[in-house]
């Protein structure tokens, strides 16, 4: 009988060195190489998170001061893009995306002193680990005294007034849209893109030209309410 | 147990996250027609969107050096500075620095590998030395180094 090569483990590869961050060279080549269709990913994506966190927690701020701050923060030393791991242009989203929720839950927090979310925001560091600490963090409490707790609930239910007005206003513009009816209600049922369609049998273009009927008339919406004329 | 109503914000929300993670990947060309759709010109956008991020760039740059700038002028004041006391003559700073560099083997090489002869190094290279030796608290307890 013919042995069989004896098998061998195989060797564990040497742990491979940590990409190192962009350098500012390299930020610099991509902001230079961005297509239109990046900065439109940008744009659009900025407008988009603005519209999310409201007027109030924007305070302000428009949708290029989201680019402008994320990119900052790029430049910083608060986060890194490992350009190996991921595109420019993803990465900024990203980073846009997230200093929105920050924005957010600024504003969440000083709820009745509006400006404090900016300032905030601009003190806010991150520590070795990621982590970050917001130079208010030592005073902060978690019981709100009775004229705090007031004016939260009060800010609370205008922003959820504010928000049934647009649910209302979104669902008569579709009254007699059955395919946006039906794939707003899928993304109210946490469904995503490919469940939607396969569920209502929509065809890819139907699909996308639905999603942007609807896209374009929650931009009017945000756009009327804010008294701006956005992106 | 029946699942949590979502409030109208909540929901709102939610069409607004949806319709966000669709512009992170739907195809450039839907991006581009969206904007062209809304009466934006993507070339030019794309143009000033550079240009405010090249800005950015730039002021950020500047701000940087700056900082490096401001820095080396402190340490270089701070050496120049009057705390560190040499001894007087040109002989005893020569001791002295012989004895740093002998005290601190590290040294040797570096500035034997440099120079070949530590003969070569004039007065003024040798109380540039002491006075970073100084700052980086290589100079030994000489007692030269207490004299006027």
């Amino acid at each position: 009988m013919a042995l069989e090569p004896m098998k061998t483990k195989p060797k564990a590869s040497p742990a491979s060195p940590q990409p190192a961050p962009a350098t500012p060279g390299d930020i610099r080549q991509a902001i230079e190489a961005l297509t239109r269709e990046d900065t439109e990913r940008i744009r659009q994506t900025a407008q988009n998170r603005i519209y999310k966190i409201g007027a109030r927690a924007a305070n302000g701020r428009d949708a290029d001061d989201l680019i402008g701050e994320a990119f900052e923060r790029v430049l910083g030393e608060t986060r890194h893009w490992h350009k190996e791991r991921v595109a420019f242009t993803l990465y900024l989203v990203g980073v846009i995306w997230s200093i929105a929720s920050e924005w957010a839950r600024y504003r969440e927090r000083n709820k009745n002193l509006p400006e404090f979310a900016g300032l905030e925001s601009q003190l806010t560091k991150t520590d070795g680990e990621g982590k970050q600490i917001s130079p208010f963090d030592g005073l902060a409490t978690t019981d709100l005294n009775p004229e705090q707790a007031l004016a939260r609930a009060e800010a609370n239910a205008e922003r959820e007034r504010h928000s049934e007005a647009f649910m209302e206003r979104i669902r008569a513009e579709f009254a007699d849209d059955v395919p946006a009816s039906l794939v707003i209600d899928g993304m109210l049922d946490d469904l995503d893109g490919a469940e939607i369609r396969a569920t209502l049998e929509l065809s890819e273009k139907e699909f996308k030209a639905t999603l942007r009927r609807i896209h374009r008339h929650v931009k009017k919406l945000m756009e009327r309410s804010n008294g701006t004329k956005g992106a | 147990m029946a699942p949590k109503e979502r409030s109208h914000t909540e929901r709102f929300e939610k069409i607004l996250d949806f319709l966000g993670d669709h512009i992170r990947s739907a195809p450039g060309d839907e991006l581009i027609e969206a904007a062209r759709e809304e009466g934006r010109d993507p070339g030019e956008e794309n143009t000033r969107l550079k240009g405010l991020l090249l800005r950015k760039f730039k002021s950020h740059q500047q701000r940087k050096l700056a900082e490096a700038r401001e820095g080396y002028d402190r340490e270089l004041a701070s050496i120049s500075g009057g705390e560190c006391i040499l001894p007087d003559t040109v002989e005893e700073r020569r001791a002295l620095f012989i004895a740093t560099l002998a005290h601190a083997s590290q040294l040797q090489s570096a500035f034997t590998m440099q120079h070949r002869d530590l003969s070569e190094f004039s007065d003024e290279d040798i109380v540039a030395n002491l006075k970073k030796f100084y700052q980086l608290g290589l100079l030994p307890d000489h007692p030269i180094r207490n004299r006027k």
